[in-house]
């Protein structure tokens, strides 16, 4: 008994001298996480700012003498190769606003009925399945969804049309594309409606379809619209599936069934082209500092509805 | 890419340079970006079946053969010859005169010729209209001012055309815009295509179409027919011997009295070389090895 007496308090002493020695290297250790966490945080960031930087840098608005910023934006062709060449980026805002208006408004009504499903309709099973299937939507690759898009879709409606590339067609995988950003966002807003009101009001032998519509819905508004805004920012963005599809004809669209070369699409196609520090360059980068902008602009939006969104929900 | 790799070829080159000087032994080459692809590969397969220098010749050291093969462009392709940054030069033009009297008789070789083939598939209304066509009505076609078919022949029906180009990365689209639209810009309504292979297989399945392609990537397809212009049919024959218009000279250059290595390496180009040619969708100019 005193020998084991003895031998605890020793054996404590010895822990406690090797306590240390882990509590030293802890320390260290954290120090040094500290540091490497920081410094890839910094190392990020820079490199961010060296993207932008760049850009911005190597960008000409107007990129050629004798064109003017109107002319640039709105009027001119794209033709840089034709003589005189011209460089106008014009159409490619046009097509680019065009598919993705027309994505963000087909998805938008089917991302909604599918947020209410998951939020408010399915039973836990089913919410299991559906909002891991949204994730795995948004993860396929683009070139997949162009792939499919081109496989299907194109062929489909050159039983009727001359092409089957067009601002539809783009517009239709597209909207596929931005469903899961846009349904995943607005289910999190209705889920987020506090559930007191939500129960209040089915205590007062409200309707569940009204409680839905006259309290998550209109509580909910500002998160579903972030949801919308995210899905064009991602739309403006998406370069592959619309250079399949919609033609990467340089064409100024003017209709559902016109051919078109959205921003992304005429960068991705005409860059590698470039001598560098040409007008064309000059042109290309312009184009993508605007595109940049656009995003940003829209992301800024989304942070701001979202705050909003955040703060009226803790009213 | 034919521009843009003016980026990497100076990183390239500073790879190539550094070993240069450690040893002789190697080779530069440099130029053309359309040529690129071809000569890089014959320099891969050279260097695989010659292993060191004295196997290809005995008068030669038992360095292992070397050969950097970079971009920059027909013009770097003289240049680099000049000040020389490079060995040989790839030249996807026919030299200046200029050139010709800087470089002081350089010995130049056509190894391959770039050609472009008016196609459709073999359904499409044209095929029973027209055996070929004009450089006038071609840039009537392209330009978009005969958009249907009717415009091209009043027996066909007045349906819309639709045109398949490469994009501007296409060698074919700079010979093409030179020699039968001149002065008159391609349709904006034209479809841009990244690849050749994805143009091909549009021009298959679509019988509205009609695109101005590589010939060599053509080729022997059945399922799409190609045309004469300007009354010359585009055969292996009539591109090399240059009746047919719509093509390009792709030259290897080299300084007067190269020396042994290059030497070598120039005649591997134009020898094994040419069947790598006719896989790369450019026209040989060595009719005997058409059959591998």
């Amino acid at each position: 008994m005193a020998a084991t007496a003895q031998s605890a308090p020793r054996d404590d002493t010895h822990t406690g001298i090797v306590g240390l020695a882990p509590m030293e290297g802890a320390a260290l250790a954290d120090t040094l996480f500290r540091r490497a966490t920081l410094a890839a945080l910094c190392a990020s960031v820079a490199l961010l700012a060296l993207i932008v930087g760049f850009i911005v840098w190597e960008s000409r608005v107007p990129p050629a003498a004798g064109l003017s910023i109107a002319d640039f934006l709105f009027f001119e062709r794209w033709d840089p190769s034709g003589e005189p060449p011209q460089f106008g980026i014009g159409h490619a805002w046009a097509a680019t606003l065009f598919v993705v208006g027309l994505a963000v408004a087909m998805a938008t009504p089917l991302a909604i009925v599918i947020a209410i499903f998951i939020s408010e309709i399915a039973p836990p099973a089913a919410r299991a399945v559906a909002e891991p299937t949204l994730q795995l939507l948004a993860g396929i690759p683009a070139v997949v969804y162009g792939f499919v898009g081109y496989a299907t879709l194109v062929p489909f409606f050159e039983r009727w049309l001359p092409t089957g590339e067009t601002i539809l067609i783009a517009s239709i995988v597209l909207a596929l594309m931005v469903l899961p950003f846009i349904a995943a966002s607005a289910a999190e807003a209705f889920s987020l409606v506090a559930g007191d009101l939500r129960h209040a009001a089915l205590a007062l032998g409200v309707s569940r379809w009204r409680a839905f519509s006259r309290i998550t819905l209109r509580k909910a508004a500002p998160g579903v619209t972030a949801g919308v805004i995210l899905g064009m920012g991602r739309g403006l963005g998406e370069t592959l599936a619309v250079l399949m599809l919609a033609g990467n004809s340089p064409i100024f669209p003017d209709g559902l069934f016109s051919r078109g070369q959205p921003l992304t699409a005429l960068i991705a196609t005409d860059l590698g082209e470039s001598a560098v520090h040409s007008e064309r360059y000059y042109a290309l980068f312009s184009a993508g500092l605007l595109l940049m902008l656009t995003v940003i602009a829209i992301n800024i939006v989304v942070m701001h509805v979202k705050r909003r969104f955040i703060g009226a929900g803790r009213d | 890419m034919r521009h843009l790799s003016r980026l990497a070829a100076p990183a390239l080159l500073a790879l190539a340079v550094c070993p240069a000087s450690a040893q002789d032994a190697s080779l530069r080459v440099g130029g053309s970006t359309t040529a690129l692809p071809i000569i890089s590969t014959c320099a891969a397969h050279f260097m695989e079946k010659v292993g060191t220098w004295d196997k290809a010749d005995p008068s030669l050291g038992k360095e292992q053969v070397v050969v950097y093969v970079t971009g920059g462009g027909s013009g770097f392709g003289v240049k680099g010859l000049m000040n020389g940054t490079i060995d040989l030069g790839m030249v996807s033009r026919d030299l200046k005169e200029s050139e010709v009297k800087t470089l002081n008789q350089p010995v130049t070789h056509v190894f391959a010729r770039d050609a472009v083939a008016i196609a459709t598939s073999a359904a499409s209304p044209l095929s029973r209209a027209k055996p070929g066509f004009t450089t006038a009505e071609l840039a009537g076609i392209f330009s978009g001012q005969m958009a249907v078919f009717s415009h091209v022949d009043a027996k066909l029906p007045a349906k819309a055309m639709v045109l398949l180009t490469r994009d501007a990365s296409g060698g074919v689209t700079e010979i093409f815009q030179e020699r039968v639209m001149k002065k008159q810009r391609l349709s904006a309504g034209r479809l841009q295509f990244p690849s050749t292979a994805a143009l091909i297989k549009k021009l298959e399945t679509n019988d509205a179409a009609i695109a101005f392609v590589s010939a060599g990537a053509v080729g022997q397809d059945p399922q799409l027919r190609t045309y004469a212009v300007d009354g010359v049919t585009p055969t292996q024959e009539n591109i090399v011997n240059g009746k047919y218009s719509l093509n390009r000279p792709m030259l290897i250059v080299s300084k007067p009295n190269p020396p042994r290595r290059v030497q070598l390496f120039m005649d591997y180009v134009m020898g094994d070389c040419q069947a790598t040619v006719k896989d790369m969708g450019f026209v040989p100019v060595r009719t005997a090895l058409d059959k591998p």
